[in-house]
């Protein structure tokens, strides 16, 4: 492989492309420059739907912004191997390396939008757990499940057979992800078994009346709210 | 401090098992010191969750100190006789005489200026990156619904009751145990359950990775071509997310993408050890989610391929063929055996081979279409291989490249299979939450064919 033969084949496109993309990105550089124009912020946020089983760019007029793009590489590569087909170029190759040229451009602007959006969120999750131990950190993400999980452990201790009783239904939806929360926060306090001959402790979560799930033989601890408690098998005198 | 050094010797160990383990299989330098020691991470990771499970099926408790002493005299036994083979290998043998490529600077013309300015960016690209990776995975405990309710969960549990006991939901019951046990193993060095210390794996997968794809790159084309080729890596907003994240997905990306490569460095390279790594890291995937199973189709298939391309004979190929297929087969069949002793029945995917199916087929090509060109996943990777695929010319590609656009196919052809006559089809039609992951597993490959064509030098001349 040879530098020169490359050179020859895409210096014109990479002139160009490189023009483009440096067009591009002053133009989408330049309000930072001065003032961060609330129009831009609101189009760095299109990048923010990021979650770990699916990314999604945001919406312009109804349509994704890839569409945009997509539409933008094509005109533009389309028109530039028009124009070079008719100064005796080949229009089947021109469209080929314009439409590379223009997609690999493409990819360093959607990164630049990326990262700008990654600093962004780089800034905030600083912010939000910056001095937090784990506990800290989890009383931020799992507000609820985590800070009655941390109120049962404070008054029982070690492994324990628990029974947990709810309004939610724990099977799907919203109580399953909860009791997921709670097994994982609450163990060696133990939800996941079928104890629901001999619990050692009982679980009362978002349950209205919740001192009305007790079973005989079973005293409570101080309430966690209105709806939640937990409660421990008396022993025997 | 001392919790520091527990870390720091929790993830040692396996790391030099790993080394171990290769030296056994590239006794010289065959491999680059950086390749080697990525490497090595990998596999031996992949060693520990294994001995861990063959412990706990002999009985063995993780309590005491009886499980270090296992695996850390396994890994002296294992050193100490490399260190034999070595010593008796390099007296009966001359040392490898490489042929050293010619340096010739390059040509400082004003397109080589811009492709270096390039390269810098890429460079900072990849450094922010790293430090944006490796923060979130050291600051931000295990979080999400899967980290949650089939790893740590099960970690935890491991650890408290000092042994493996499969979760009671026939659901998440047949789930592979490979990252469950690296937090148990975690959690076990340093003596408490930590939700933050525990997944501090994940980011040493992440960088284990870039270093290998690196290395891969470079080896078949150049330094620049493979600083691009992790430029486009990082450039999908999903890989950098998954590489700080105690998700299965990570892992199987990295043992699913190395055994490719593996397996195209033996295709190009004929080397029987080539062979034998991609076989262990092929049934270690097995061990790290259920899909991994279902790949080793495709590694059979296109090892097939590569077979029936050879001129060898019959017999050669049979041989190469057990090579290959028993010792991935015997990783393979160890969690199942694990299953099986302990009478776990679990609730899989269920086939269903029926004509009405078809219907499905619409559907799930349109997800697929949203998922690999309009989704914020994999920025415009995609797109730029289709546009690599139709319109370079064949002569002008590299002989790789068709090996890595049929294992993509073969990979896209699996899923859609999969979707189209299983009850996973509910997971395509109904939840967003389960393509992106499952095209990750492969989405570097497509990262790596992009880079296999001509295009410019790297500048500092070191182009094989």
């Amino acid at each position: 492989m040879n530098s020169c033969h490359i050179k020859d084949s895409i210096c014109h496109f990479t002139k160009l492309g490189f023009f483009f993309i440096f067009g591009i990105l002053f133009v989408v550089f330049s309000p930072f420059f001065w003032q961060p124009a609330s129009l831009m912020v609101r189009f760095i946020d299109t990048f923010s739907r990021i979650s770990p089983n699916h990314c999604q760019y945001g919406q312009i007029y109804g349509v994704n912004i890839l569409g945009y793009v997509y539409g933008g590489i094509f005109v533009f590569s389309f028109s530039v191997a028009f124009w070079k087909s008719r100064r005796g170029g080949m229009f089947k190759k021109s469209v080929g390396g314009m439409l590379h040229v223009m997609t690999l451009g493409m990819v360093l602007v959607i990164c630049f939008f990326q990262v700008k959006f990654q600093i962004r969120q780089f800034a905030y999750e600083y912010k939000y757990f910056k001095g937090s131990d784990v506990m800290g950190k989890y009383q931020e993400i799992y507000k609820d499940s985590f800070g009655f999980a941390r109120y049962c452990q404070a008054n029982i201790l070690g492994h324990k057979k628990a029974l947990i009783k709810s309004d939610l239904d724990l099977e799907k939806g919203e109580g399953f992800f909860r009791k997921t929360e709670l097994a994982y926060f609450l163990y060696p306090i133990d939800i996941l078994g079928k104890y629901y001959d001999d619990p050692e402790v009982i679980i009362v979560y978002r349950k209205k009346n919740p001192w009305r799930a007790l079973p005989a033989g079973f005293v409570a601890f101080p309430p966690y709210d209105r709806e939640s408690l937990v409660a421990v098998r008396e022993e025997a005198p | 401090m001392s919790s520091g050094l527990n870390i720091v010797l929790a993830i040692f160990i396996p790391w030099a098992m790993g080394f171990v383990a290769l030296s056994f299989l590239f006794p010289r330098d065959e491999l680059t010191i950086a390749a080697r020691f990525a490497l090595a991470f990998v596999v031996g990771t992949g060693l520990l969750t294994f001995l861990m499970l063959i412990w706990s099926l002999a009985g063995g408790s993780f309590s005491g100190i009886g499980l270090g002493v296992f695996i850390s005299s396994i890994t002296v036994i294992c050193a100490a006789s490399v260190l034999r083979y070595q010593h008796t290998l390099f007296k009966t043998t001359p040392p490898l005489i490489h042929d050293a490529q010619a340096s010739h600077p390059g040509v400082a013309t004003r397109t080589e200026f811009l492709w270096e300015l390039l390269d810098i960016f890429i460079v900072i690209f990849l450094i922010f990156h790293c430090v944006y990776i490796f923060w979130r995975a050291f600051h931000i405990p295990v979080y999400g619904f899967d980290p949650l309710k089939i790893n740590a969960l099960n970690a935890k549990i491991f650890f408290f009751k000092k042994n493996i006991v499969l979760p009671l939901d026939p659901v998440y019951r047949g789930y592979p145990l490979h990252v469950s046990l690296l937090q148990t193993w975690l959690a076990i060095n340093i003596g408490q359950w930590h939700d933050q210390v525990v997944k501090f794996f994940a980011p040493l997968y992440f960088a284990a990775y870039l270093v290998i794809q690196y290395e891969f790159v470079k080896f078949f084309m150049n330094i620049r071509k493979a600083l691009w080729s992790l430029g486009l890596l990082l450039a999908s907003n999903l890989f950098a997310l998954h590489a700080s994240l105690a998700y299965m997905d990570f892992p199987l990306m990295v043992y699913n993408c190395v055994t490719i490569m593996i397996l195209l460095l033996w295709q190009s390279e004929r080397e029987d050890r080539f062979l034998y790594l991609a076989a262990i890291l092929a049934g270690m995937g097995t061990f790290v989610k259920r899909e991994g199973t279902a790949y080793l189709f495709i590694y059979g298939i296109l090892f097939v391929l590569m077979l029936l391309k050879d001129k060898n004979r019959n017999y050669s190929r049979l041989r190469a063929g057990m090579k290959f297929f028993l010792p991935c087969i015997i990783l393979a069949l160890i969690f199942p055996v694990f299953q099986w002793v302990h009478h776990t029945d679990s609730e899989g995917v269920l086939l269903d081979f029926s004509w009405q199916n078809l219907h499905r087929g619409p559907i799930i090509l349109k997800q697929f279409f949203m998922d690999f060109f309009l989704s914020g996943n994999w920025n415009l990777v995609w797109p730029v291989l289709i546009l690599r695929l139709f319109f370079t010319p064949a002569s002008e590609s590299h002989p790789l490249f068709k090996w890595l656009i049929m294992a993509v196919g073969l990979f896209a052809g699996l899923l859609f299979l999969l979707f189209l006559l299983s009850n996973a089809f509910f997971w395509i039609a109904e939840r967003d939450t389960t393509l992106s992951r499952l095209i990750l597993h492969f989405f570097p490959l497509a990262t790596i064919a992009i880079v296999l064509s001509p295009g410019p030098q790297s500048g500092t001349g070191k182009a094989e």
